[in-house]
Parts: C-alpha cells; structure tokens; sequence
C-alpha cells in the first residue's frame, strides 16, 4: 500500500482519520502508532520490516530514555553508544549485499536482509530523536505509543519529510483536528497526488514505459534525441515525485491536526547549488545541518575546517542516498562529489560573478543540477552505463550503434512532451501565486480540486489494471 | 494552525458525495467487480460496450467462455470448442510418438503433457528440428524442392504479435517481410479496428490487412500480455485466431511461435502472472495447437534464457522486452531454424 493505492484512499485513509479525530487527546498517540503498524505491514508485505523497525524503537526509546536520566560523561558515552549503533543498523543492510555480492556468498534464506522500505528515513528520525534528547531541546518521551505515533508514523514513514520531535510534538500540541483543518489537508493531499499522478508518472514513461522505455531498449541503443528528452525528462519525474509525495504528507499532517515542515521551495528558481540544496529536499538537508555540519564546527572555524566538514557532509549524502536507491553506490558517490565541487567553489568565491549575476545564475544553475542528476539517474545501474548514456548524449566522438532507431523520441515526444511543458510552468511559483489568488473563489476551487482528485484516481485504476502494457 | 482554506468544509463535503456517487453508479453500472468505484472507472475506460473484466476474474473462472470479442468473420456453426478439439488431438505428437495418438481422447492427452516436464523441453525440438534438416519432407511430398532464398522465403511472410514482435520490426527486421504487431496485443484483441504500429502496415487494421494480401507464411508470436489470464480461454482463444486467419488466407502455413520467458526478477516480482512456469505451461499447450500441416510450432524460447530457464537479465532491462541489441539473435534464428517449407 502506497499513498496511492485506491485502498489507501478510499478506505485506509479515512477511517484513520475517523478514528483519530473521535478518539479523545490522549488515545491519539495509540491510535496513529497502530494505524501505522497496520499501514506499514500492508506497505512493506514483510513481517520482517516490521519487526526490524518495532527493534529500532524500542531500542530507541530506551536509549532516550537513558540519556535523559544519565549525567555527564555516561550521558555522552551512552548517546554516540547509541547513535553508532543506529549507524550501523542503517547501513548493515547495504554492506551485507556489498559482501556477498563481491565475494558472491549467499546467505541462508531467510537470513538474506534487504533493507526495510523506508528505513534511511526511519532511521534518521530515530537519530535526530536522540540527537534532541541529549542536547537537551525535548525531555526524552516517557510513553512508548507517543514515540512510536512519532517514529512510524504512516504519513512519513514511507519517504520523510524527517521531521523533528521538538517540531513535531510542539505542532500537535498548538494544532487541533477539525472539519477545518480536514478539509484543508484534503487540498494538499490532492494537489501532491495530481503532481504525482498527472505529472512525474507521465513524464517518467520515457524511461520506464514498457517497450519504448529508455531501460528497455538499453542505454547504448538510444538515438540522441531521446537520450536528451530522458535527460530533462527524469529530473521533471524525480521532482513532482517527491514534491507531490511531500504535499501528500502535509496534507494527511493536516487531516491529523498538525503541521509538516516544507520539504520543497521551488528549488529550480535558486541562483546557486548551496541554495538549491537549502531549498530541494529541505528537510534531510536541515538534518545533516543539525548532525553532521554543525557538531563538526560548520562553518564558524577556519577555512580548511568548513572545507572538509562540507566533504564530510556531501559523503553522507551520497551514501545515504545509496541506501535510499537500489543501484551502483559509485553512482551516487559520484554524484555527490560532483554537487561538492560547485558547492565548494561557490564557497570559496569562485562563482560569484555567475551567481551575483540575474541572467547567468539561473542559467548556471539548471544546468549543473540537470547534470548531477543524470549521473544520478536511478534507471542507470551500472558505472558504465553511465559512461554509455553520456556517449549518447554527446555522440560526436563515436560511432553511432547498430541498432538505434532515429525516430525513436517521436513517441515519446508526442506521449509526454506536453506534460514536461506544464511540468515546467510548475517548477516555477507561478501556479502557487495564481492558485493562491483563486482558492478564494470556494465553488472554483472545489471545483478543481475534484476534477483533479477524480483524473488521478481514474489513472491509478486504470495503470493499477493494467500495470505494464506490452 | 493557520487554515488556509476556509470554506467551511465545502471540499470535503463535495468530495464525500462524488464518492458516494461514484459507489451508486458503479454498483448501477455492473456488479462485475468488488470495488464500485473501480467499476464506475472502468466504465469511464472501456464504454458501456465491453463488459469490464479484472484480471481476477477471468483467472478465476478456468473453463469460463473464449472472450473473443471483435471476431470478423462468423465462422460457419462451429463455436470455438469444436476449433479446439481437432487441433489438440493432432497436436505434436503425431511427429514424435505416432504410436499413441491414434486413440488419445483430448482429455488423456492433456495429463501426460501437464504432468512429464521432459516432455516440454522435448517437443519444440522436435517440431524444430525436422524442420531445419529435412523439411518435413514426410508430410508434405510438394515442399521437397530445394530450400528458397531468404528473400524469396520472407517476400510472403507475416509477422504477427505483440510489443515484442514491434521491437523485432524495430531493431532487426528481416528484409522483405511484413510485419504487423502492435504493444498490448493479444489473442483477444487481435482483429480489434486498430492499426498496426509497424511503418510497413500502418494503414491496415488485421482483417484489412489480411483481406488485402496474400501470405505464404504467417508468424504469430501471442501470449505474454494475457499470460495473467486462465490457459484454458487463452488456448481456446489463440486458435479461434488461427481459424480466423485460415479463413482469410486458406494457403498460409501458421507459425506458432513460443513465448519468450521472462526475467527471473520479473518471474518473481508477481508470480502469479509472469511466473515462467506459466509461461512454460502455455507453451506447451500451444506446441500442442501444431499439426505440422497447416500449423506449425516453434520453440526457441530458450536461446534468450541464463542457467536457470529464465530470461538472461543480460538480454532485458525491463525483464520482457529484449534489448535493441538483442533482436538480432531471435532473427538469426528464425533465418537458420525457422524457415517453414
């Protein structure tokens, strides 16, 4: 069960918040924690998941607890105790593969571990958690079923936002569940799923759709136009994806009474990758501020210090998305050391006469960013497909294949083309601003919404009948 | 916490009630399916004329009627039950072990084949081989002239299938032969009014097509998008589609072709649909369409296959489809062992 699964929408959904809404302050903790379970055991299918993450928490809650009531020394001792052990649970998934994989030793089945869905996120709200307790910012929770409410929490389970306990508790105290607040999620809700919906999983058919997709006919047998229509076109795909996903979240936070952080800012209008990165996916960046680049000195120390701590915060990130992304981890390693570099001469000054300039900076920026991503690509495994796919980009150095069909983008030209124009407009702020002016007009909005809602939902039937058309 | 959308409620309430709109008229509509919504989309999707069908339900129904819904021509009083028991008693055994089938009932014949595994790697080579060496020169006394030119052989050969078939037009096709195939083909669609996606025929529909020209030979390569559905009704459907053809064109030689097998992560992703043991067992039941007269049987699914039976993840990224490159194993093949005489 996804967010948009017809059964997570028409049933799962409402009588959760139901539920949460009649049931009195203080089951709501017990509510949303056993919601959850149900949603997360009906996502994952693997009773393994579930009891990988039941461990987490309740080593984490003991772990809060103990830092909370330890003084000094212990106190310290027994946070980074716990939070290299949290480290290590995070990334044990991944390096068994790597070890079996290269010295190709299989493990007794069921032994075989693969990572739980969603459990980079998981795992990063269980560190920030403790993270918080041991700075002293939030009283370690003294109810199981309030932390788990927090910790499994179905509307961020899945894929983030990570949002912070000291957040988190603070926004479910000020806020309340109402038919006010209900409805107002249900806007959110419905404009994520359209982006979803409408946008990226048109958009991404040019990688994926059956036998015209990019992965089935293999990167080394695509003509060159189509290598570019895929090289805008994922980036577009990555983006409503996840910016829809997000408002999704927002918008069931809402139905439940309480405010998500934005994860997304029109990350595509920044003038610079630093911002770019402070305004795309904001909250995991928010977290290796907050523990990674501030305990290492952040930029308060010498030069060669914030250097290195930024080296240290853009491994992390090319790691954690390995564990995010099935794939090649030296891919997304990659990947991050090409964003590092920018960042890093953006730092030192070096392109300040691009980014200070109005013209220049925005055309810097998509460029490098549309860039990272094709090396980030998820539907390219392998280094050397890599390599392959930007041969096809820039196909002036080689021979052209056998076997490419010149007019295989046509297709896919006529299929998304339209979708990637209005999927343009919306990386801008402009339908926010004009959204933002007409919702006032309650039958127009209504109006839209519903068209939107009831468009989306005749996709996923019909995609969900027929998943793959050969 | 700020509301940014006071109106009252008016979404939700107008959303409550399309939704219980949208429960009332699927229930109207059809009681076909669990979920009245799903009905209501369906309706949107396919019109009031075609029924909606789940998956579920036709796998279900095992013995459930042929769906074969846009047939062009009538077939003279015979349903599509009579079609089939002809064409499975002669089936291939009659090539490998002529012993038993004189007296082989349809329904002893199929236990055998179902139950011996030997029995399916064994029958496309059997129908294979006599084909390459010695051109089936007991059957047919008047193909005994020297084998034709490729191009000679190909100037009157129909290729027909699915998305698979659009790749092999696409990335491999062989000189002079017609191609029509289309993605999401299958054997209840076959003969719908829509055209083919290949260059060469894209102005014909089937029966247009078939009505137009004159084939010796006619390739069908069918199964993969329906393999989710029951063997029965696809097996009863797949040679409702051969009568159909021999009716346009009495003197084309049919070709079944197997169907490829799937990745071994595809295989697994969904068993019970793109398990290769279905695909296996379709094959077999379509081997068993073969008279070696009119139709043939050929069985090459395994040159794209790795160690353990599966499609070589090598040959597919998306675990269905050949790469580009790979296209070309499956014409030389055809090219080498597949030429029907």
């Amino acid at each position: 069960m996804t967010f948009y699964s017809p059964g997570f929408i028409f049933i799962f959904l409402p009588c959760i918040v139901a539920l949460y809404a009649l049931a009195g302050k203080k089951l709501r903790n017990a509510v949303l924690f056993l919601g959850s379970v149900v949603f997360y055991l009906l996502a994952s299918r693997d009773l393994m998941s579930m009891a990988i993450l039941a461990s987490g928490l309740i080593f984490n809650y003991a772990a809060g607890l103990f830092i909370g009531i330890a003084e000094g020394r212990m106190r310290k001792l027994l946070f980074v105790f716990c939070t290299f052990v949290n480290a290590c649970a995070l990334l044990s998934p991944k390096i068994i593969s790597i070890i079996t994989e290269s010295f190709s030793v299989s493990l007794p089945e069921g032994l075989a571990i693969a990572a739980p869905v969603g459990f980079s996120f998981y795992m990063f709200k269980n560190m920030s958690y403790l993270r918080q307790v041991y700075d002293g910012k939030i009283k370690a929770e003294q109810s199981f079923f309030a932390l788990g409410a927090y910790l499994v929490n179905f509307a961020q389970v899945l894929s983030g936002p990570i949002q912070t306990y000291a957040d988190w508790k603070k926004s479910r105290e000020e806020g309340k569940v109402s038919i006010a607040s209900i409805n107002s999620g249900i806007y959110e809700f419905i404009i994520g799923l359209a982006l979803k919906i409408l946008l990226a999983d048109r958009i991404i058919r040019v990688w994926v759709a059956g036998l015209y997709g990019i992965g089935s006919i293999g990167i080394d047998s695509i003509s060159t136009p189509l290598a570019w229509l895929g090289f805008f076109a994922f980036p577009l795909y990555l983006y409503f994806e996840f910016y829809g996903y997000s408002l999704m979240s927002r918008g069931i936070g809402r139905m439940l009474g309480y405010e998500t952080p934005d994860n997304f800012l029109h990350p595509y209008m920044s003038r610079s990758v630093s911002e770019f990165w402070r305004r795309w996916h904001i909250t995991l960046g928010e977290w290796f501020k907050e523990n990674v680049y501030f305990p290492l000195g952040g930029s308060r120390c010498p030069k060669g210090r914030t250097v290195l701590n930024l080296c240290a915060v853009w491994l992390c990130t090319g790691v954690w998305h390995a564990l995010c992304f099935d794939g090649n981890g030296i891919n997304f390693m990659l990947w991050a050391a090409f964003l590092l570099l920018f960042i890093l001469l953006e730092k030192l000054g070096a392109l300040d006469w691009i980014i200070k300039n109005k013209v220049l900076s925005h055309i810097y920026l998509p460029v490098v960013i549309l860039f990272s991503w094709a090396i980030f690509n998820t539907n390219i495994l392998t280094l050397a497909d890599l390599g392959t796919y930007f041969i096809r980009l820039f196909p002036f150095f080689s021979q052209t294949p056998e076997y490419v069909d010149p007019s295989d983008w046509v297709r896919h030209f006529k299929d998304v083309g339209v979708y990637m124009a209005v999927g343009v407009i919306f990386l801008t702020p402009l339908p926010r601003r004009v959204y933002d002016k007409f919702k006032n007009i309650k039958p127009l909005a209504v109006a839209v919404m519903l068209v939107l809602f009831w468009l989306s939902v005749y996709l996923i039937f019909c995609e969900g009948a027929n998943p793959m058309v050969y | 916490m700020k509301n940014n959308h006071p109106d009252g409620g008016l979404l939700l309430i107008c959303l409550l009630m399309t939704i219980l709109l949208a429960v009332v008229g699927g229930l109207i509509v059809s009681a076909d399916s669990e979920n009245p919504i799903e009905t209501l989309m369906f309706f949107f999707r396919d019109g009031a004329t075609s029924a909606p069908e789940t998956e579920a339900e036709v796998l279900e129904g095992e013995d459930t009627e042929p769906i074969f819904i846009h047939p062009p021509v009538t077939l003279p009083e015979t349903t599509a039950e009579d079609v089939t028991v002809p064409e499975t008693t002669a089936s291939p055994e009659v090539t490998e072990k002529p012993e038993t089938t004189a007296e082989t009932p349809v329904t002893t014949q199929k236990a055998p084949e179902t139950t011996k595994k030997p029995d399916t790697t064994k029958t496309p080579e059997t129908t294979q081989k006599p084909d390459t060496t010695a051109p089936v020169t007991t059957k047919i006394p008047d193909t005994t002239q020297k084998p034709q030119s490729n191009e000679d052989y190909f100037s009157d050969t129909l290729f027909l299938g699915d998305s698979r078939t659009v790749g092999f037009y696409l990335y491999a096709r062989i000189p002079g032969a017609t191609y029509f195939a289309r993605t999401s083909m299958n054997v209840y669609n076959v003969f719908d009014d829509k055209v083919s996606e290949t260059k060469d025929t894209s102005a014909y529909n089937l029966s247009e097509l078939l009505a137009e020209r004159k084939f010796g030979k006619i390739y069908i390569l069918l199964g993969i998008n329906e393999i989710g559905y029951s063997h029965n009704s696809v097996v009863k459907n797949y040679s409702s589609v051969i009568e159909y053809i021999k009716q346009y064109q009495p003197e084309a030689k049919i070709i079944i072709q197997s169907n490829m097998h799937v990745t071994k992560k595809k295989s697994e992703s969904n068993p019970s649909t793109f398990a290769n043991s279905r695909i296996d067992e379709l094959n077999r039941r379509l081997a068993a369409l073969a008279d070696n007269k009119k139709v043939f049987y050929l069985g090459f699914e395994e040159i794209f296959d790795d160690e353990s039976g599966a499609m070589s993840p090598d040959y597919s990224g998306d675990g269905v489809h050949l790469y580009a490159k790979c296209y070309k194993l499956w014409r030389e093949w055809i090219l080498e062992n597949g030429k029907i005489y």
